[in-house]
């Protein structure tokens, strides 16, 4: 990026209606804001320009947006708080540059803390103290984010498909993830099922969840069924379900022996033993 | 876990607070307040966007990008001398304008602003210059400007062009854009002022 060419004053008030408007190239743009960084003087006309071409976003129809954007946009704000509370009060602005901030991904994904480039922070942000908002127990930071951020969206997606059912264990589960001592993994699908992902949920007592989400609809007169696996290797059946829309939630039965959640297609009923191959695991030991 | 994203908070008998005391709240981390602006003004974002996009899943990142730079720099709105919900559709307004301009096959060089505009775009949202109008008044406003004036401003702020591209699209040469431009916001300005007395007289 070569340094923006310097305008005078009367440069930039010749420009700025167009700036007001969005009309400036990037560079015309940085050299205007250079100018205005360092300038002493008012630049009324900005101000009047600006504030003309301020009522030209009242003119389009509003449009109520797809009821799903809040959910994303919560989920993301709150992985934002939880990158914030993570943050010690008064650390340095982020080590990546903001140039370095990617563009708006449909669902933001949630940084991992300690990771080398988080999500980019303006100093201003790192300068606030975080504040215990959240409730959410967000010692396991890592892990417990990716569930929030995919549980959240489940729910949304739960309550969007009319499976209240559904969306009532997401919350259980979502409830459980918090719960101190509780472990959480990320549930990937296999080479069969390339398209699914989601989350496990094991407390230290109580049932656990295992929910998946973009898994394929079962071939006629079958069903998944969730395993547990622990440290003997033994499956151990833990649950049917249908997805629906693809998003199966199950409950687990209580164990702390559970190393391995897994989930296979299996005739409706059920198997003893796991028929593979494995569509859907996830590594909850440790 | 009563902040759960995608939850929504009872509401209380208190009165609604304003705007500027939402962004407060959200300057001080409270995810309810971002949540209670994007009830208030997703819908106007949301066609703002469209419009300037014309495609609905870019609008939608737009938004959405639009409150999180929101929730990034709202402690930054405190020395805004703008209005909550205008600095707030400006941002959304200067997001979309990245966004169609990220899409569009062009020669120019990328944005440099295009990736971190949280971190400046606050600065350039203005106070109106009259009173609070209603889309209307605005539309009739802008329907009294010569229509190449019109034209200018709308290819700008909705279409996302440069002046250099208005001058191509327009076949104009780019003193004039710039003078289109100039005195179709200057005519705008007074259709507005106009319009708020009226309004005020009524």
């Amino acid at each position: 990026m070569t340094e923006p060419r310097r305008l005078d004053c009367a440069e930039v008030a010749d420009l700025a209606p167009l700036f007001v408007l969005g009309a400036l190239a990037a560079d015309e743009k940085a050299a205007v804001r250079a100018h205005l960084a360092t300038c002493p003087e008012a630049h009324d006309e900005l101000a009047a320009f600006g504030g003309t071409a301020a009522y030209l976003a009242e003119l389009p129809e509003p449009v109520e947006p797809p009821a799903a954007l809040k959910g994303r946009l919560m989920v993301a704000v709150s992985a934002e708080l939880a990158q914030q509370q993570s943050l010690p009060a008064g650390a340095p602005a982020s080590a990546a540059p903001a140039e370095l901030e990617p563009p708006p991904a449909r669902v933001a994904a949630p940084p991992l803390p300690g990771s080398a480039t988080p999500v980019s922070i303006d100093s201003e942000r790192a300068r606030r103290r975080p504040r215990p908002l959240l409730r959410v127990a967000f010692a396991a930071a890592a892990v417990l984010l990716i569930v929030l951020l995919g549980a959240s969206n489940l729910v949304l997606r739960g309550q969007i498909d009319g499976a209240e059912q559904q969306a009532a264990l997401m919350r259980e589960a979502i409830a459980a993830a918090g719960l101190p001592g509780a472990r959480v993994a990320s549930v990937s699908g296999t080479d069969v099922q390339p398209g699914a992902s989601g989350f496990a949920v094991l407390p230290a007592d109580g049932p656990g969840y295992l929910a998946v989400d973009g898994l394929s609809v079962p071939p006629a007169g079958q069903t998944y069924e969730a395993w547990t696996i622990g440290a003997d290797g033994v499956p151990v059946p833990a649950g049917l379900a249908s997805p629906s829309n693809g998003l199966l939630v199950i409950k687990l039965p209580p164990s702390s022996a559970t190393e391995v959640v897994a989930l296979t297609i299996e005739p409706v009923g059920g198997s003893e033993t796991p028929t593979m191959p494995l569509q859907a695991a996830g590594d909850v030991g440790g | 876990m009563e902040r759960t994203a995608g939850s929504t908070l009872p509401s209380d008998d208190a009165p609604a607070p304003t705007d500027e005391q939402l962004m407060a709240r959200v300057a001080d981390l409270d995810p309810s307040a971002i949540e209670a602006l994007y009830e208030r003004y997703s819908s106007m974002a949301f066609g703002l966007a469209t419009r300037i996009t014309r495609d609905s899943a870019l609008a939608e990142d737009v938004v959405q990008d639009a409150f999180i730079g929101v929730w990034r720099s709202a402690s930054r709105y405190a020395g805004s001398r703008a209005s909550a919900r205008t600095w707030l559709l400006s941002i959304v307004h200067h997001r979309a304008i990245d966004a169609v301009r990220r899409r569009r096959p062009t020669t120019e060089l990328p944005e440099a602003d295009a990736a971190s505009p949280s971190s400046l775009i606050v600065d350039d949202a203005w106070p109106e210059v009259a009173g609070r109008l209603d889309r209307v008044a605005i539309a009739d406003a802008l329907a009294t400007l010569p229509s190449v004036q019109r034209e200018a401003i709308e290819l700008a702020y909705f279409g996302g062009l440069t002046q250099l591209e208005i001058a191509e699209r327009t076949a104009a040469p780019l003193g004039t854009v710039k003078s289109r431009v100039r005195l179709g916001l200057l005519a705008l300005r007074e259709a507005l002022v106009a319009a708020d007395r009226l309004e005020r007289e009524r």
